[in-house]
């Protein structure tokens, strides 16, 4: 694939960094003012982007640097898409009108919130490394904000243990790609070398690295964080962190193995190890949401189970298996925002999103409850939703990495295990749906009904799911991964 | 919304009907194909075959697509007197639609992936009508119709939707995992690409395994051992869903898989004769599924239930015609057999469930204990569970049962194989038993008077009105029509499929129709069979014969109606250890151990930080010497740098 030399990339970002202050000043025009200011510029930025085409393959020099060699922007069929699907989600779960009790729409909330997707986007579109950590630090830096100023009841201890994990994780990182840096010599992801032999020191680094993402996007047994960082926070900034922890991860561990030093996969230990830690992932998360007590817990649980087939994807080392990597993100990032704002809209209503106390609310609230189940549904790769398709390249890349040299028994039952441990996702999604949706309304559910200003971007989520899982060659066809 | 959702299956049933007048006269197979996925290049490993969007047609998923659109279209006929009256009914229409598009698009489909959008589709729509009345009521009335089961293995409405989604899931998974791998070894999902293929694929060793696997699909849709707990369960529908999903169509789609790919591993097993195993373990899966479900409904005290129980037994019936056929170069007995037994059981189960909906909705129990009697009240209704029963015991000459039975059971003769013979020849006794079982007791003796009963406030005995009636006895004189035509179709089948699947597999030579000997021995034999099931029953349950109760007799009833103790080993091994362990994860393990190891960390570090504290007096002083301290260590560290 070509790369071609265009300034899109500095624009979009520097549009979305601005668009922070912008936030910012246009609070004195009343409190919805940078609401809808948010969604206006989100959703617009998203149109211009995905109309105009320019994002994939572009290249935007920003700097020389002596030590630090050449800092640019740059995209590939990766970036583009999940750039593309950060501005969607961001701007749909701004336009959802969910307020928590302690005050989602309060002062200041909105330009943190946009200074995160654009720290999101910048750390997708970087092909320095130093320059993707700090855009790194500072998603970190907004989150953990947002998280510690508008959060629950609990929200000092979760957002500390938040700030500590994943600030753990980011040092590992950098402490990998300084490793890296070390013996390669460069932070550019776009100076290709040759694929041959690694460099010494590249699989400590390699190392670093995958502890780094590990904790980021909360692998067992380094996921300590994320249950309460979840629960604690507020909806809009739950969605699209819960967004960002899944696809962060894939996209870390993609543009590292993938495009920087793509030898480091075709190591058996590495591969066995990432693959190990996927299955452990997908069964621990999946069994621990079965019991779970809320619905966001469930959520929490859920993500953890997710992050569990990004790594079996990457450990595929097969472009078949990147590509399932992505579609997973994306589904997984579209599924799973719409279910915190949903389970944020049961807060709001009824005080607790607590399974306990829900049930019946499927007569009651009819089209956030379809939302509901679509969007597990998706999680749990069942077509026609965009999740299938995920699973399926998924599972296609892991089998054909396993069984590439013929029949093998050990081969075969890693991918029978992998295959059915998928049942365990439905498993959840459904005993969470019947437990939220059927049975007689309780007290609590009594005068629910659907909010239409809640409701829309839920029902836009949830038909991108389905329309991307029917037309899955929007994802597909403009797959491809730098250096192609 | 009752007129849309109708009009629109009576309009593919019209479409369906034009596409049937095509089979004498086309060149199959047509596809229609369009590019869908086009996956990246992998740079290592195997490359992932294109995926195109495409429809099949050739006879096999015309009749399907016939059978399912009208049959569906009668149904949805009953439907819209049946579900009036019931809140929400434009979930229920959407949903059925929603079905039978699915299903159309599961049988018209040329490739296995996009097969599987439908095969999901489908699958969701059951989940969402089994659990129709998805508020659990337990009151006396609600249970007595709506639930399903007793004692224990009593579920509500959503747990059984619940159940049947997750089992035919964990199906699914195996599938899609058998799906890969034969594009792995044969670089096509296309049914057709890949039976041309096969041939020169050789013998990569992966295709067994993934031939399996697929299997399981189908085992879990078909409900066939030993995935078929969810189907006797899934009875907590309305009866147009049993019916038309679980009755008529959907559990029909693991057949219909079977029937699919079977050309592909027929040459397959041609040039490594390992791959008859697959053949071998579908035909002993059908004929254990359909002695076993057999036996279970032969004690069922539910009336839908006895229904579903027979339908997994027919539907093993029709696996075995499925496995036989590909262990025979004359296959075509087998196949056509398996694909008329679909037929003919699609319409005469479908008269049975609606039948039975009638009579359940006229008593307002499920069990048969609560009904008797019927047949004067309710004549018409009678005729409509009298004349599929027949079919249903494969009684001679005039039903279509009889027909598609003894071809399967031909089949079973001619592959050789003797203990599939006893076992079906078996099925079929137990099958006139509890087929005489249910008749007897819900329309002969006595109306029945039971302390649990649904009292007779809810009892409104008497016909359902015209447009409910006029279905099943539709549906019944169709079974009829198809039984009176039987030997000609059956002809006509063999001919069609056996040259078409030929043509596939590379025997176009001409269709020759079994042994006369064989097809006279075969009625002979069967109806033996039938005389020896439906006569006790007669004798028990019509004439009131007393039968002197024995220990071992009410020992074979528990363990029948424990259903082989398979559905509880399933929850005892499967779904109580994940729950514990999910348990114990949540609550020991990430609210306990996790929690109290975070405290002792802070805490550890707090103290660790605490002693740091003394340093810091803030006297000038000590502060100085710090930092000439630090400057030193600075200023050593630069010369390390700089002198080498």
């Amino acid at each position: 694939m070509e790369i071609q030399s265009s300034p899109a990339l500095l624009y979009l970002v520097a549009a979305l960094l601005v668009f922070s202050p912008a936030a910012l000043a246009l609070e004195r025009l009343g409190r919805r003012a940078p609401a809808a200011f948010s969604v206006a510029s989100l959703l617009s930025a998203c149109c211009a982007a995905a109309l105009s085409g320019v994002l994939n393959g572009s290249f935007s020099l920003l700097a020389e640097v002596p030590l630090l060699g050449r800092i640019s922007f740059f995209s590939d069929g990766l970036s583009s898409s999940m750039l593309l699907a950060l501005l969607a989600v961001a701007g749909l779960v701004a336009a959802s009108s969910v307020r928590t009790a302690s005050g989602g729409e309060q002062r200041g909330f909105y330009p943190l919130f946009l200074l995160y997707v654009a720290g999101l986007a910048g750390l997708f579109v970087s092909a320095h490394l130093l320059l993707l950590f700090a855009f790194l630090e500072l998603t970190l830096i907004a989150s953990w904000l947002m998280l510690g100023w508008w959060g629950g009841t609990g929200r000092g201890r979760a957002s500390i243990k938040y700030f500590i994990y994943t600030e753990l994780g980011a040092l590992l990182f950098l402490a990998g790609i300084l490793l890296l840096w070390g013996s390669i010599g460069t932070f550019d992801v776009l100076a290709v070398r040759d694929r041959g032999a690694l460099p010494p020191g590249a699989m400590l680094a390699a190392a670093f690295i995958i502890a780094g993402v590990f904790v980021k996007s909360a692998v067992v047994p380094a996921h300590g964080w994320l249950p309460d960082a979840y629960s604690e926070s507020p909806p809009k900034l739950a969605s699209v962190m819960s967004f960002s922890t899944v696809a962060v991860g894939a996209y870390l561990l993609l543009r590292v193995f993938g495009s920087y030093i793509p030898g480091v996969l075709e190591d058996q230990g590495v591969s066995w190890a990432l693959a190990a830690f996927g299955l452990l992932n997908i069964s621990y998360g999946g069994i621990a949401a079965i019991r779970a007590k809320d619905l966001r817990r469930v959520l929490s649980y859920s993500s953890i189970s997710q992050t569990g087939y990004v790594l079996l994807g990457v450990a595929s080392a097969s472009q078949i298996g990147f590509l399932g990597v992505l579609i997973w993100a994306v589904a997984h990032g579209f599924s799973k925002p719409a279910l915190f704002l949903i389970s944020g809209s049961y807060r709001d209503l009824f005080g607790t999103d607590s399974l306990e106390y829900l049930g019946g609310l499927a007569g009651k609230m009819p089209l956030t409850s379809s939302s509901l189940l679509l969007s597990f549904l998706s999680l749990a790769g069942i077509p026609p939703t965009l999740g299938f398709w995920g699973e399926f390249f998924i599972l296609f890349g892991f089998a054909s990495s396993l069984l590439s040299a013929g029949f093998d028994p050990f081969g075969l039952g890693i991918l029978v295990i992998a295959a059915v441990f998928t049942v365990v996702s439905a498993a959840y999604g459904l005993w969470t749906v019947r437990q939220t949706l059927y049975g007689v309304p309780g007290p609590v559910a009594q005068g629910a009904r659907d909010n239409p200003s809640a409701v829309l971007p839920l029902l836009a989520t949830v038909l991108v799911l389905i329309a991307l899982g029917l037309m899955p060659f929007l994802l597909t066809g403009a797959f491809w991964i730098f250096p192609g | 919304m009752e007129l849309l959702g109708t009009l629109s299956v009576a309009a593919s049933a019209a479409l369906a009907l034009l596409m049937a007048t095509w089979i004498p006269v086309a060149e199959f197979p047509v596809r229609l194909l369009a590019p869908w996925v086009a996956p990246p290049i992998s740079a290592v490993g195997l490359q992932m075959p294109e995926i195109s969007f495409g429809i099949l047609v050739d006879p096999v998923s015309i009749i399907l697509a016939n059978v399912v659109a009208l049959v569906g279209a009668l149904i949805m006929v009953y439907s819209v007197k049946y579900m009036e009256g019931e809140p929400s009914t434009t979930r229920f229409w959407l949903l059925m639609d929603a079905f039978v598009g699915s299903m159309l698009f599961l049988v018209m489909s040329d490739n296995l992936v996009q097969m599987l959008f439908g095969w999901e589709g489908v699958g969701l729509c059951s989940y969402a009508l089994i659990g129709y009345w998805y508020r659990d009521s337990k009151d006396p009335e609600t249970w007595l119709t709506a639930w399903v089961g007793e004692g224990k293995e009593s579920y509500p409405p959503s747990h059984a939707g619940m159940k049947a989604f997750l089992m035919t899931r964990f199906g699914d998974v195996l599938m899609i995992a058998g799906v890969i791998l034969l594009a792995i070894s044969t670089g096509s999902f296309s049914f057709i690409e890949i039976a041309d293929r096969v041939g020169t694929a050789g013998t990569s060793g992966l295709l067994l395994p993934a031939s399996v696997l697929i299997l399981f699909g189908a085992i879990g849709k078909s409900a066939q051992l030993p995935l078929m707990e969810w189907l006797p369960d899934a009875m907590t529908g309305p009866a147009p869903v049993s019916a038309l999903i679980h009755a008529a169509t959907m559990v029909k789609a693991g057949v219909y898989l079977v029937a699919r790919i079977f050309p592909v591993f027929y040459i397959a097993a041609a040039a490594d004769p390992g791959l008859i195993r697959f053949f071998e373990i579908a035909a002993w899966v059908g004929a254990a599924t359909a002695f076993v479900s057999a036996t279970q409904a032969a004690v069922s005290t539910e009336l839908k239930k006895v229904l579903a129980y027979s339908t997994v037994s027919q539907i093993g019936y029709m696996m075995l015609a499925m496995g036989v056929a590909g262990t025979m170069a004359e296959f075509y007995i087998g196949y056509a057999g398996g694909i008329f037994h679909l037929m003919s059981h699609a319409v005469f189960k479908a008269a049975l469930f609606l039948a039975s909906g009638a009579v359940i909705h006229a008593v307002g129990s499920r069990f048969m204990r609560h009904m008797g009697g019927l047949r004067r009240e309710m004549p018409l209704t009678y005729i409509g569970v009298v004349v599929p029963s027949l079919s249903l015991m494969g009684f001679p000459l005039l039903f279509s049962g009889f027909w598609s039975k003894d071809m399967i059971l031909e089949a079973v003769l001619e592959s050789g194989s003797l203990p599939l013979l006893a076992v079906a020849l078996a099925t079929v006794s137990i099958t006139c038993f509890y087929t005489v079982r249910m008749v007897g007791r819900v329309f002969c003796g006595e109306p029945a008077a039971q302390p649990d009963g649904p009292g007779e406030a809810h009892r409104h005995a008497g016909d359902p009105s015209p447009a409910m009636s006029l279905p099943v006895l539709a549906l019944s004189a169709a079974t009829v029509a198809m039984g009176v035509l039987g030997f000609y179709e059956r002809e006509w089948l063999a001919e069609t499929l056996g040259g078409y699947i030929g043509s596939l597999v590379g025997h176009p030579e001409a269709v020759h129709l079994g042994d006369p000997a064989a097809q006279l021995l075969v009625p002979m034999i069967s109806f033996a069979f039938i005389l020896a099931g439906a006569i006790p029953a007669y004798l028990v349950y019509i004439r009131g014969m007393r039968v002197p109760e024995s220990r071992a007799l009410s020992h074979i009833r528990s363990f029948l109606a424990d259903r082989w103790y398979l559905n509880r080993v399933y929850y005892a091994c499967i779904v109580d250890p994940v729950w514990r362990v999910g348990g114990w994860i949540y609550g020991s393990v990430e609210e306990g151990a996790m929690k109290s190891a975070e405290r002792s960390a802070q805490q550890y570090l707090l103290g660790f930080v605490g002693r740091f504290k003394k340093t810091h007096t803030g006297g000038l002083n000590e502060n100085l010497i710090a930092v000439l301290a630090g400057m030193i260590l600075l200023l050593v560290m630069l010369l390390l740098v700089v002198v080498p």
